[in-house]
């Protein structure tokens, strides 16, 4: 069985008690240990619905569509220790922002399917995912992206992952933390 | 709306993190292999990743989208618009009655069994391949439709209450039936030691493709392609095959267990491509989804296509490039009328667990005729020879059906036809009212209440 991976992380300023941030954390919360077809459709086209509505507000993202069967194994695992070692979180409060000093929070929210290479499911996204590559960090993508979830076959996806970061208030990323090496794959979203 | 009994299925959980920085999981689906290893973490591997795999080509009209409004959270604007927008996502939202709630399905077959509501919910995985080489190309949308609650509300459903599916459906069986899944265990008998390399495809009516693949069970995987949801309206009577299978589902759920290792039977609904009066019928129609040559290669090198009759000579539409790409690639396509199967006095093969055994068919209608289906399909050398005193009284044009390229409104005639094929322009859709400026999805096109409906003769829109 060969494997393709299709992945997306947005960034977008999280204010405290955020409409976006409370369905994203609602959304991620509501799966159950296990999950059928039609659960797993609604979660992702929930949650694409929702960072949909608000792509106007994405600053940074990254998204990956990868045919090659040992770089989407690879690059599964990738995106799946980003959220099982907590590298991309803080490992202490970043405390609410100050408003009049300026200061922001940050929200990352992250996706990553591991495909089942040359179902339809793989080929609609890897259709969906030919894009002229000025255009590829343009939120118009984004979202053209994120609506191609719901042709999402779930019986050909071996595996996922869904992760936010923060889910508390006080543990927003800071502009400092976005600046760090790590993140330097989240790419200015224009 | 709370007694929807929830779906039961194949993604497991196998990490969580629940912490103040950080909140998510990771599934997988059971039966599709091992989880990969963890071996590298990501943002030092994504340190020098530039993000994508593909790139180039049409941008098209993506760059329109990034701030259209999403359907229907809104109150709708002043005035409407027309828009084509497919069924099934629009099922999927508000609702498998959309813009027909409170309407009626209407059966044609009769409740024999004693049954539990709440298997519907364990409809999408008990009728899921048991082989898990078979399971990326299974089509779970059918069996998705009866627990499923929609997220929005279409203007012209607002008033009525939304009823799950599965308050509507009952098992259902018909005399149809009872004869395609004889047809179907008499195949599977036929072939029983002669089920390598080979693959079925079945194409009969929805409810007779569930029978003749119940038949099969056992011998054959089976992969079902149901790729719509029922509608009040719809043009493709897929409540029909949905409670055929809802009466089947017993039976594919224990036999499911039985075929890990067993050739697939894919199994399509002939009807998926029916005419639609677009101002009564809502477009519920789909294509088959059917593995690649490539992919199909790995798991037959023979198909046999089973049609109604044995006076057909073509596959349906949407099955000719495929078909074609199936022959250019070495494998064999042969087409089969499942009317060659006839009854005979007597039982046919029961099998473990079963508690009577169906009516006995074979190929010709008589015991001594059924070997000369090796003689029609002469895939296996070693099979039997049918007695040299008994003609071959069995007329099939099928047999000598051979894929060819052909033009239509889902094929491209190619003797090497692209990945992608044609479909008509507003295939799968639905012509819908929105509202300006929200995007606000307020109803079917020709809905009898909608307001835009009573604005002038030409079919005027306006706000009402």
């Amino acid at each position: 069985m060969q494997h393709s991976i299709f992945a997306l992380e947005v960034c977008a300023p999280y204010q405290a008690g955020s409409a976006l941030h409370r369905d994203l954390a609602a959304i991620v919360k509501r799966q159950t240990k296990t999950n059928g077809f039609q659960q797993k459709w609604q979660v992702y086209r929930d949650a694409a619905q929702v960072l949909h509505a608000n792509a106007a507000s994405f600053v940074r993202g990254c998204w990956d569509f990868f045919e090659d069967d040992e770089r989407a194994q690879k690059d599964f695992a990738m995106w799946s220790n980003g959220m099982l070692t907590e590298e991309g979180s803080r490992r202490a409060p970043s405390g609410l922002p100050d408003p009049y000093r300026g200061d922001a929070r940050f929200l990352t929210f992250t996706i990553a399917l591991l495909l089942v290479q040359g179902t339809p499911t793989e080929r609609t996204l890897a259709q969906r995912c030919v894009i002229p590559e000025q255009h590829l960090w343009n939120r118009g993508v984004f979202a053209h992206l994120l609506e191609g979830i719901a042709y999402v076959n779930f019986a050909s996806v071996k595996g996922d992952v869904m992760y936010l970061i923060p889910r508390d208030e006080d543990w927003g990323l800071t502009e400092e933390d976005l600046r760090a090496e790590k993140f330097k794959y989240l790419r200015a979203v224009t | 709306m709370s007694e929807t009994p929830p779906e039961q299925g194949p993604f497991e959980r196998d990490g969580q993190l629940d912490k103040p920085g950080i909140v998510g999981a990771r599934w997988w689906q059971q039966g599709l292999a091992a989880p990969a290893g963890d071996p590298v973490t990501r943002r030092s591997a994504l340190g020098t990743v530039l993000g994508v795999g593909i790139a180039l080509a049409g941008v098209g009209a993506f760059l329109a989208l990034a701030t259209s409004g999403n359907d229907g959270d809104d109150d709708s604007g002043p005035a409407p618009s027309q828009a084509a927008k497919p069924l099934l996502e629009l099922q999927r939202d508000f609702g498998w009655d959309f813009s027909a709630r409170g309407e009626a399905l209407v059966f044609d077959g009769v409740t024999q069994t004693t049954w539990d509501e709440s298997s519907m919910s364990r409809m999408s995985v008990d009728l899921s391949p048991g082989n898990s080489a078979h399971r990326p190309f299974y089509v779970p949308t059918l069996f998705q439709s009866p627990t499923a609650m929609p997220a929005k509300t279409a203007e012209v459903d607002g008033s009525a209450t939304f009823v799950p599916l599965f308050k509507s459906l009952k098992p259902n069986k018909t005399p149809q039936m009872d004869v395609a899944f004889a047809r179907g265990r008499a195949l599977g008998a036929t072939l029983a030691d002669h089920v390598e390399d080979v693959a079925i495809i079945v194409d009969l009516p929805g409810p007779e493709s569930v029978a003749f693949a119940a038949g099969l069970a056992g011998m054959f995987d089976p992969v079902f392609l149901f790729d719509n949801w029922p509608h009040p309206r719809g043009a493709v009577r897929a409540h029909r095959t949905l409670s055929a299978a809802l009466y089947y589902q017993p039976l594919f759920a224990k036999r499911k267990k039985d075929t890990s290792l067993r050739p697939p039977v894919f199994v399509l609904d002939r009807d998926r491509l029916v005419t639609v009066n677009e101002t009564t019928e809502f477009d519920n129609r789909w294509v088959a989804k059917l593995p690649t040559a490539s992919q199909l290669k790995r798991l037959a090198k023979r198909v046999l296509y089973v049609t109604p009759q044995s006076t057909d000579t073509t596959e349906r539409d949407d099955l000719v490039d495929e078909f074609v790409s199936y022959d250019s690639a070495g494998i064999e396509v042969r087409m089969l009328g499942a009317d060659a199967f006839g009854s005979t006095s007597g039982e046919g093969l029961a099998l473990a667990g079963e508690t009577s055994a169906p009516p006995a068919y074979t190929y010709g209608g008589l015991t001594e005729s059924n070997a000369f289906f090796f003689v029609d399909y002469p895939w296996w050398p070693a099979a039997p020879k049918p007695p040299t005193k008994v003609s071959n009284s069995v007329p099939n044009s099928a047999r000598s059906f051979k894929p060819k390229p052909r033009v239509s409104e889902y094929s491209t005639g190619q003797a090497k036809p692209p990945s992608t094929h044609p479909r008509p322009a507003t295939f799968g859709t639905v012509p819908v009212m929105v509202a300006v400026g929200t995007g606000v999805v307020l109803g079917w096109r020709h809905h009898r209440n909608g307001s835009w409906n009573r604005v002038g003769s030409g079919g005027g829109y306006g706000g009402g």
